[in-house]
């Protein structure tokens, strides 16, 4: 950052700025800038600046980007420290978009928005007690990432931003590129991805247990209930929907013949039955434990539309957790996913 | 023509023989309709068919007048309806995997299972607590049975048969370049015989000819074939799929067959006595409520029901 032609003047800023902040920096070349930008509006005055005024001048600007980023280490205290969720999601909102560089002092160690969507995703996990998240920093640069606790080190994932007018961002698994929820908080939405969680939870991490994959799915679960209590945010929780009353509709509103043929072949092959069900058009599966899976034809007549249900006795149970917990139901489900997968939001999952 | 007319009125006898038929018409009628209005189903049964009732519970052939029991032919879709509650309670106690739906008045269809798609499987006959199994449904369950023998469903041959298909349809499709290239070699071949036919060798080049072009039909069926496949192969597959449902739909019904009735004989026979057993159980009941002597009852024995008095079962082999 250092140029090689340094003002005098220069270095003792420099000098001065690093005594109030170690990595502050302040550019010669700037300062050399902003002083010419100063005579320049200060052309009606005759008079050339004096030395001590200059020097004024160029003191407050370095004040004011000081005082940047003492502001920016304040927003970041309260996004580290606070217990208050309100206070939270402000420091967050603030840092998201903080220039912490001005033509005076500049940062060299910065991190980005995407880590500080990252560290208030953690930070509100870790206020409602929720451990199954894992923040994690890099050894030798400033970016954070994420990790399930009870999945191990990978996936791993990272806050990928949007460009254009909504803005938000993608939590997505660093290695596979799946995102898996759209969060913004500007518009106060989360968005929750179907084809992402089938792809990495039924297909990809398939050799972890259940339990594991349970648990990483309910951190995020969780994360999406607190955003909601906390703050008001409209969630699609998509196929983790555990609410008895869900229905999920299916790809295509129409299911080909056959598809639930053979639902039922493949059920009976588990010692499971797929029973006609009690009402409607529309079939269903006693699981286990009072759990029960249906496909039913919601809509009408002319306008048929094809759901998959699941009920339990404490509506606690996901559409993604049948798909995992039940071979055959998820084979089924994988195999004519084009016909079934349930929809996310098309507005951002396109 | 007033005396005559005098004469005539007169003339005319009393008709105690004609009254007395009408009467027993009332009769008839006040008690239907008094067995009806104190639910006694048991004489109802009696009444809309005393010839079946004397012959099967009774055990004997005397009868009330059959006759009397077409007065009321055509109310009987409204005493089947009626019947139907009671009857269909009984059926869903012994039958659990036989679902009742009563498509009109008194005509009633039978579901086989509570499973997806589960088959239309007959119609009840309330009057004569019947059970009426479609013949080509009853045929594939009585089959399928028979097949466990050999430990094949149903549709297991068939099965087998198109997946065997669909294997030769599929390596036809991986063999296209093997096939493409023996078209090239044979053609070239083609070439080779004509340019060498000449006056000597003539009907040996013909022959080879035919050979060639013999094989290279062969080849071009096959081509045809392989182009087809995946549309032969999706047929198959759609197929398979309506075999295999059928068996696990028979396989149900054959669970569920076993798991009341132990075996498919057992539930043949009970189908056979249902009447009688169905009338036992209305007169039992009689019996319990006191509204029927035992006297009156005697029940006749079913061959479902274990060891009854032996009198009754002499009666049941007179008949």
């Amino acid at each position: 950052m250092t140029s090689e032609n340094n003002h005098s003047e220069a270095t003792s800023a420099m000098s001065q700025a690093s005594e109030s902040n170690s990595q502050a920096s302040v550019s010669a070349s700037d300062v050399q800038k902003q002083v010419a930008a100063e005579s320049t509006s200060a052309a009606p005055q005759e008079k050339p600046l004096t030395p001590s005024e200059r020097f004024r001048i160029y003191n407050d600007n370095i004040k004011d980007g000081l005082r940047n980023g003492i502001q920016f280490t304040k927003h970041l205290d309260q996004l580290t420290e606070t217990n208050d969720t309100d206070d939270l999601l402000a420091a967050a909102t603030k840092l998201f978009d903080f220039t912490m560089n001005t033509d005076f002092v500049n940062f060299p160690h910065q991190y980005s928005a995407a880590d500080y969507y990252l560290l208030f995703m953690g930070r509100l996990l870790e206020l409602h007690a929720q451990s199954g998240v894992v923040l994690q920093s890099a050894s030798d640069h400033e970016e954070l990432s994420m990790h399930f606790a009870a999945l191990g080190a990978q996936p791993t994932f990272k806050f990928v931003l949007v460009g254009g007018t909504n803005g938000g961002a993608f939590f997505t698994d660093k290695s596979s590129g799946l995102h898996l929820f759209y969060l913004n908080l500007e518009h106060k939405q989360l968005r929750f991805n179907s084809k992402a969680f089938t792809d990495l939870f039924a297909v990809s991490l398939i050799s972890e247990t259940v339990a594991d994959r349970m648990k990483a799915i309910n951190s995020l679960i969780t994360f999406g209930k607190d955003l909601e209590k906390d703050y008001h945010f409209s969630v699609d929780y998509n196929l983790l929907a555990v609410e008895n009353n869900v229905r999920y509709p299916t790809r295509h509103a129409i299911l080909p013949a056959g598809t639930v043929d053979k639902l039922f072949v493949a059920s009976a092959d588990s010692n499971y039955m797929l029973q006609n069900a009690p009402e409607g058009h529309g079939a269903i599966i006693e699981l286990d434990d009072g759990l029960t899976f249906g496909v039913a034809q919601t809509g009408t007549e002319t306008a048929p539309q094809w759901v998959l249900t699941t009920e339990d006795s404490d509506g606690k149970i996901s559409l993604m957790q049948v798909l995992l917990q039940y071979d055959f139901i998820r084979e089924w489900y994988l195999a004519n996913r084009s016909d079934l997968e349930i929809q996310s939001d098309p507005l951002i999952f396109a | 023509m007033d005396k005559s007319q005098t004469d005539a009125t007169k003339q005319r006898t009393v008709q105690p023989e004609l009254s007395g038929k009408l009467k027993q018409k009332m009769r008839y009628l006040d008690e239907i309709t008094s067995a009806i209005n104190k639910f006694d189903d048991r004489r109802v049964y009696e009444l809309v068919d005393p010839q079946e009732y004397a012959t099967l519970v009774r055990g004997n052939k005397q009868t009330e007048s059959t006759h009397l029991a077409d007065l009321v032919q055509d109310v009987h879709p409204d005493l089947s309806h009626y019947l139907s509650t009671e009857l269909i309670k009984y059926l869903r106690a012994t039958y659990s995997f036989f679902f009742f739906e009563e498509t009109k008045l008194g005509d009633f269809d039978i579901f086989f299972g509570n499973w997806w798609d589960r088959r239309l499987f007959g119609r009840l006959d309330v009057l004569n607590a019947k059970l009426v199994f479609d013949g080509e449904e009853y045929d594939k369950l009585t089959q399928s049975f028979a097949l466990e023998a050999e430990g094949k469903n149903y549709n297991s041959d068939r099965i087998k048969e198109i997946a065997h298909q669909s294997q030769e349809l599929q390596s036809l499709v991986e063999n296209q370049d093997e096939r493409d290239q023996e078209k090239e070699t044979l053609r070239g071949q083609l070439k080779e015989v004509g340019e060498s036919r000449n006056l000597f060798n003539g009907g040996h080049a013909k022959s080879e000819r035919q050979t060639i072009l013999d094989q290279l039909t062969k080849l071009a069926d096959e081509d045809d074939k392989a182009n087809n496949a995946y549309k032969g192969m999706k047929a198959n597959e759609d197929e398979s799929l309506v075999l295999s449902k059928e068996d696990t739909i028979l396989s149900y019904e054959k669970q569920a067959i076993r798991k009341v009735f132990g075996s498919f004989e057992n539930f043949k026979t009970h189908n056979e006595n249902l009447y009688v057993d169905y009338l036992n159980s209305l007169i039992s009941k009689g019996i319990e409520d006191g509204t029927l002597s035992p006297d009156e009852a005697r029940p006749a024995k079913s061959k479902t029901t274990d060891e009854d008095d032996k009198k009754d079962e002499v009666i049941e082999d007179d008949k």
